[in-house]
């Protein structure tokens, strides 16, 4: 209603509203005379209608009182990709910096000065060969921007990974091992980051092959084998994308029996069966088998039965049943384990027996 | 012999016996329901639905657009008269007591209603009897406490205290009736439309036929042939037919926008399954939910409802009675689909049963009327004496309070809830940093993913009114919701995995995980874990999803409609309260007698003592051999020795359900170790299967066999969110004293090498704030996206299922977590678009590549979703395209990720064989690490003999594995010739980071860093990617 009031006032007293001068923008108008409107400060080239006619009249922005910087990529490849950095410019009143401003840039702490267009300054560069972490701002007299910051990362495409030889051969089983590469850099020097990944395969003679991650830590990747399952000769090569170390023989020693395989049968009526125990597995290493070590066993019976019965060792030993009663007896039984293959022949029932021993492999 | 009281049967005394009758009833219904509504109301399945209804009314009355459920749907699919009345009440009160005032005043509705239906057919006392009947109704409590139904039971609550209206508008006339009765009707339908339409065939055609049978008995003919027999009706039909024409026209006002919502966007979804619509005789436990316990006692009654059916003037009721009995019996007689044909489907079938046990009420306060004061009570008294009458009576009250208090506390007995989440957690964390700028998405909540819904304005793409569905992703699928995904299996988990992975359509950023059996579909969908809130619930976040748009797409409803919905409903409800309270000071509280009813009436002289007692003799003797008979076949079936098979089976189920204790049990006792020695060897054993997997299978098939021992192959099919996967097993069964047992598995008995392992790990921390200040998203706080490249991306086509193939490398020094989308072209046109699923490489390191394939699967067409009836990935229709995929292009972006990269799994003595044309993948999983690996996947990306990506997959260790430890991994592959290449996607067709300018495309050299493969198998090579979840194993 107030509102109604006032522009019903305005139309009944039009000559009031003639005296002065108005600025017309995209905003409307407001009174030329009166400097205390925030858009009499804004600056550029106005146009005045009313009072006297039509005209114009020019603003000037003021002194730059905030400085906007922005740079990009804030990561950047060392000495092969180029930087971004800009400036923007802007008095008390928003205004953009009149043209020509000098802003004095301050990247890779090597200072350069660029004049201003619009209120803004920008400035291209080509990233250091030298990785780490930089600060960067820009200044005119009296201003300075907040800061910036960028890394500049080492060319991972460059880096050719050198895995090296373990100190210890052969490598005993069911232990860990390091596998380690030399220092990682760059075609500049530079030491590539830590957590880099890189991939090490183990081409086994016999037993397939490995694959294990590696980490880059402290300039050196490193991976840590668990010799398990895997025995015998083979080769290591580590993989950072396109680029592949020479490849590293390794040797993962292969326990040999020390003595053959104990067997005792003991006979259990009321199932009509005979539970074997195995072992203990002894080696020349002067310790028995690992636990955990895979063993598979083939019975024959006298009546030509086959069983086959899979476990593991514990303690050194292996139990394993089988469905054969007196009748089945002898019977033969065949163990394969890491120690390589030997066949048994168990005559009676209940008794400690290793005759017959005989090595196949 | 004439009792003292008969005089009083008609008389106003009995009016007196039945006011306060019903006033006891109304006193034990505040203080049996009303007292337990405030616990029950929690852990009912709906009851939370109504509350989210009732708190939009109450935060937008007049706009039924809701856009917190399914993307938005329009609440006019709901009625929406009692979800107002929460809503008006929310003025005033929290959310949940308004939701217990108003179902309670429903309830007190409902009794009076009963009470004023019963008055139609029987006499007062016998009507107050049968409102008692009703507060100890097993099927209210059910109701009530179990199921949460307010709609149901505050429109019948109004539905039968409108029913004395029609009735006199057709007895007698008189235009306030019939004013009454369109109020009635009007604001029955405001509460529940459904009630209004099954009610006019179910309780007013019975009630039209009794009022036409008391105009008969007011106007008498002589002869039936007199002109009179006929036109006697004529008025009253009339009377009859232009109510039906104003109740039909006021169920079409009063909810025009439902309707209109109906006709114009019809439910084109596949049906929900509804346990009342099974066979109870297969499914007995729903049985007992949707037919048994509603039922109750009552059950034993319905002998004594067919009687008076058949011998009294009640038969329209009894009639009644009988068809909701049989329609309530589901899928166990094929008569309800027959009856119901095409909305069997959509209909549940447990409201019959309801609606059956409110309309029995009258016959069942007429027999305990006749029980306690009538004939048959004199009689029992005369054969069995005054005790075994007061035993039998007290114990049929006994029986209907225990079964009603039992249906009251079943939730408290037997879960059926989860435990109480407090939302508040996490409302707060959805209102903090603008989180509620996408949607959410919650797991494991139960029904109370609604109440957390009414707690904030941020949105969900799920809901928990299935009607509302409109996404295709869901509604193509017989999946109610995804919240519950894991209970209906495999097209659960199918509908869950879709918004999972494509989570960025749906602008899907948050999930709140209740049950960690998700967390592998999470993890490997790309998923990052945050943190666990204060009531430990989980956040998962997806990284990468762009947020809502401000202006979001709204189903325009018109305005007028939006007005009718805000004014009619609420309208037509005060204007029944007040009819309703005007009659009843009007009628001055019901002491006034004013019905014209002919009530059925008791009957006279009934006695033979001696005869009821031997009848009552030889039935409890039958009973008692019966009972004999199936306890004796029933001991003896539980005692009957298990054969190897079932000793396999139950103990495999025993470990299942965590029942160790019966588990061990089934291990051979000569050679089973101590229970704690087994137990331990369980705990051990946790992963994938043990900890995240639900046994849904056991084939069971013999290697050898003797007289005691078997040796079997077991196959065990494990539903995990991952996928259906199938656990091969090795197991001797060994038999003692004719018993089978199982000889105990064990362990590989491997050793850490190291007591003490030292690790020097890389760890990152990437901020999210640098500085204690508020804003969310400073220029300068924000890190660049990681450089990746997508190298040798192809189209190809397996058992035609399209998929888009490559590697993706990180080429950066931060690691990344990557999103990668292919859109599907045909002639230039884009077909569709998807994004990866667990074959991602969603977390590289710098320096790391894995191959990814991007599935396109075909959202089945409703016919074949109808074929089906679920999501099955083993059965998989191509989906429909305007032309065949020829091309295909590639988005792919990433941000700077510091979790969930753990690196310390490696595969030792990796061997491949061809082995029934499959590629197999074996070795053994180390873990050389210092944290526990809850589940470890092997990314396997398969070259071509030119050396280009051609298929990838991915496969995961079965089991967890502590450092030091290991164990076996199997993968199987498709051989090359299964896959047609269709097209290669030239670097043209990639966007990196929202640039067509790839960074370094030739950063992974094809053939470096893989394991060749031999050339029988038409592949070149196969590169592996090892991504591990080390989260605490859930055992």
């Amino acid at each position: 209603m107030r509102t109604f009031l006032a522009a019903l006032a305005l139309a009944l007293l039009p000559s009031s509203g003639l005296a002065d001068d108005f600025v017309a923008d995209a905003f409307g108008l407001y009174p030329a005379g009166n400097p205390a409107g925030e858009r009499a400060l804004w600056s550029g080239q106005t146009e005045l209608v009313g009072g006297n006619g039509n005209g114009s009249q020019s603003i000037a922005p003021q002194e730059p009182e905030t400085i906007l910087f922005f740079l990009g990529p804030k990561s950047l490849v060392a000495g092969k990709d180029t930087g971004h950095a800009v400036a923007i410019a802007i008095d008390r009143n928003g205004n953009l910096a009149e043209d020509n401003t000098a802003m004095r840039f301050v990247l890779n702490a090597e200072p350069s000065t660029t004049l201003t267009q619009h209120g803004i300054a920008g400035h291209q560069f080509l990233a250091s060969t030298r990785t780490g972490l930089f600060f960067a701002g820009a200044a005119t007299p009296g201003r300075q921007s907040g800061r910036a910051e960028f890394t500049v990362v080492t060319d991972l495409t460059s880096v050719m990974p050198s895995l090296k030889q373990p100190d210890e051969t052969p490598l005993l089983p069911e232990r860990f091992h390091d596998l380690v590469t030399a220092n990682l850099t760059d075609d500049f020097g530079n030491t590539v980051e830590d957590g880099i990944g890189l991939q090490i395969l183990i081409t086994h003679q016999d037993t397939g092959t490995t694959v294990l991650p590696a980490i880059v830590r402290d300039g050196h990747a490193s991976a840590r084998l668990l010799t398990r399952d895997i025995e015998g000769p083979g080769t290591a090569i580590a993989y950072l994308g396109a680029s592949a170390s020479a490849s590293v023989p390794l040797d993962i020693a292969k326990l040999q029996p020390a003595a053959p395989v104990n067997l005792v049968a003991e006979l259990l009526p009321e199932i009509g069966s005979t539970r074997v125990t195995f072992g203990p597995f002894l080696t020349d290493a002067g310790f028995m088998l690992s636990d955990g070590a895979q063993v598979s066993i083939s019975l024959s019976t006298a009546q030509s039965s086959q069983f086959s019965a899979f476990g593991w060792v514990r303690d050194g030993l292996l139990d394993a049943t089988f469905p054969v009663d007196e009748t089945g007896y002898p019977f033969t039984v065949t163990i394969r384990s890491s120690l390589g293959e030997s066949r048994h022949t168990i005559v009676a029932p209940n008794s400690i027996t290793e005759p017959d021993f005989e090595v196949i492999e | 012999m004439t009792s003292p009281s008969e005089e009083d049967l008609n008389g106003r005394s009995q009016q007196r016996a039945g006011l306060q009758l019903l006033a006891i009833a109304l006193s034990a219904t505040v203080l049996f329901h009303g007292g337990l509504l405030p616990f029950t109301h929690g852990n009912t399945y709906d009851a939370f639905i109504h509350m989210f209804f009732g708190d939009h009314y109450h935060r937008n009355w007049f706009d039924p657009w809701e856009p917190r459920w399914y993307t938005g749907f329009a609440t006019t699919s709901y009625p929406p008269g009692t979800h107002m009345a929460i809503g008006a009440l929310m003025y005033l009160m929290r959310l949940r007591l308004a939701f217990a005032i108003v179902q309670l005043c429903g309830l007190i509705l409902l009794v009076i209603g009963v009470y004023r239906f019963a008055l139609l057919w029987v006499s007062a006392r016998a009507a107050g009897y049968a409102a008692i009947a009703l507060v100890l109704a097993s099927s209210i409590s059910e109701t009530v406490h179990l199921f949460g139904q307010l709609p149901t039971i505050c429109s019948l609550g109004i539905f039968l205290n409108g029913l004395p209206y029609v009735y006199r508008w057709i007895v007698l006339g008189g235009w306030k009736s019939f004013g009454a009765s369109v109020i009635f009707v009007s604001a029955t339908t405001a509460a529940h439309h459904v009630t209004t339409i099954f009610g006019g065939v179910l309780f007013i055609l019975p009630i039209g036929l009794h009022a036409l049978r008391t105009v008969a008995i007011g106007n008498p003919v002589r002869q039936w042939f007199e002109r009179k027999t006929l036109t006697r009706f004529v008025a009253p039909l009339l009377r009859g037919g232009l109510l039906a024409v104003f109740m039909a026209g006021a169920i079409v006002l009063i909810v025009f926008p439902y309707w209109y919502w109906s006709v114009s966007d019809p439910i084109t979804q596949v049906s929900i399954p509804h346990g009342s619509r099974e066979s109870f005789l297969v499914r007995t436990d729903l049985g007992f939910m949707f037919f048994l316990l509603p039922w109750g006692i009552t059950l034993l009654f319905l002998p004594y409802v067919v009687y008076k059916t058949v011998t009294t003037a009640a038969w329209p009721l009894g009639i009644s009675v009988i068809l909701c009995f049989i329609l309530g019996t589901g899928g166990t007689t094929p008569i309800p689909r027959f009856l119901l044909r095409g909305a069997f489907d959509i209909l549940t079938l447990d409201r019959f049963t309801f609606w059956a046990t409110i309309l029995v009420l009258p016959f069942i306060g007429l027999m305990l009327d006749g029980l306690i004061h009538g004939r048959s009570g004199n009689t029992i008294r005369a054969a069995l004496g005054r005790g075994a009458h007061r035993l039998i009576v007290g114990g049929i009250f006994l029986s209907m309070v225990i079964i009603a208090v039992f249906a009251a506390t079943l939730p408290a007995l037997q879960q059926t809830q989860p435990k109480f989440i407090d939302p508040t957690p996490i409302v707060q964390f959805l209102g903090e940093d603008e989180h509620d700028r996408w949607r959410y998405l919650t797991l494991g909540f139960g029904d109370q993913f609604a109440y957390l819904s009414a707690q904030t304005e941020a949105q969900s793409v799920d809901g928990n009114y299935h009607s509302a569905r409109r996404l295709p992703d869901m509604t193509r699928f017989s999946v109610e919701r995804l919240e519950n995904a894991k209970y209906l299996g495999v097209p659960g988990l199918g509908s869950l995995q879709q918004f999972l992975v494509n989570a960025e359509t749906y602008h899907l950023k948050y999930v709140f995980s209740n049950d960690a059996f998700y967390d592998p579909l999470l993890h490997f969908s790309g998923w990052t874990r945050l943190n666990r809130l204060d009531n430990g619930v989980v956040v998962w976040e997806k990284p990468d999803i762009s947020p809502l748009p401000l202006v979001q797409p709204r189903l325009e409803i018109p305005r007028f409609h939006a007005l009718m919905w805000g004014v009619l409903p609420p309208v037509a409800l005060i204007l029944a309260a007040a009819v309703f309270l005007g009659s009843v000071v009007q009628r001055n509280f019901g002491t006034r007698l004013n019905e014209y009813r002919p009530v059925i009436e008791p009957q006279d002289g009934f006695s033979n003592p001696r005869r009821v007692r031997i009848l009552v003799i030889v039935l409890a003797l039958a009973a008692l051999a019966a009972a004999a008979f199936v306890s004796v076949l029933t001991v003896r079936r539980v005692n009957e020795p298990l054969n190897a098979e079932q000793v396999i089976e139950r103990y495999f189920k025993h470990l299942d359900f965590r029942r160790y204790r019966e588990a061990y049990a089934l291990l051979d006792p000569q050679t089973r170790p101590t229970f704690d020695a087994i137990m331990f060897g369980w705990r051990w054993r946790g992963g994938l299967l043990s900890s995240y997997g639900k046994l849904e299978a056991i084939q069971i098939e013999p290697v050898q066999q003797s007289d005691h021992f078997a040796d079997w192959e077991l196959h065990l099919d494990w539903l995990t969110s991952l996928s259906l996967l199938t656990e091969e097993k090795n197991v001797r069964t060994v038999e003692r004293d004719g018993q089978w047992f199982i000889v105990p598995m064990e362990l590989r008995p491997v050793q850490s090498p190291l007591r003490l392992l030292r690790d020097p790990v890389v760890d990152w921390n990437v901020a999210g704030r640098r500085q204690p200040r508020a804003e969310t998203n400073l220029h300068r706080d924000r890190l660049d996206r990681p450089r990746i490249a997508v190298d040798g991306a192809r189209l190809v086509r397996r058992n035609g299922r399209y998929a888009v193939v490559g590697l993706i490398a990180n080429t950066d020094a931060d690691p990344a977590s990557i999103s990668i989308f292919s859109s599907l072209k045909g002639q230039g046109e884009d077909l569709a678009m998807r994004a990866a699923g667990q074959v991602n490489g969603s977390r590289l390191l710098p320096g790391e590549s894995a191959g990814f394939r991007i599935d396109f699967e075909g959202v089945l067409s409703l016919t074949n979703a109808e074929a089906t009836k679920q999501f099955d990935p083993t059965r998989f229709i191509p989906p429909e395209f305007s032309h065949p995929p020829d091309a295909a292009a590639i988005e792919a972006r990433a941000l700077v990720n510091g979790r969930d990269l753990y690196r310390g799994i490696a595969l030792n003595a990796v061997r491949t064989s061809l082995e029934n044309g499959v590629l197999h993948v074996s070795g053994q999983a180390v873990n050389t690490g210092t944290e526990t690996a809850t589940i470890v996947s092997v990314n396997a990306l398969l070259y071509d003999l030119d050396n280009r990506p051609v298929w990838a997959d991915v496969g995961f260790v079965e089991t967890n594995i502590y450092p030091g430890q290991s164990a076996p991994f199997s993968l199987e592959l498709p051989l090359r010739d299964e896959i047609d290449v269709i097209a290669s996607i030239e670097s043209d067709q990639i966007t990196t980071n929202g640039s067509g300018m790839q960074s370094s495309s030739s950063f992974q050299a094809a053939g470096l860093g893989t394991l060749p493969l031999p050339p029988a198998t038409g592949y070149g090579a196969i590169r592996l990617n090892l991504s591990t979840m080390t989260y605490d194993p859930l055992f």
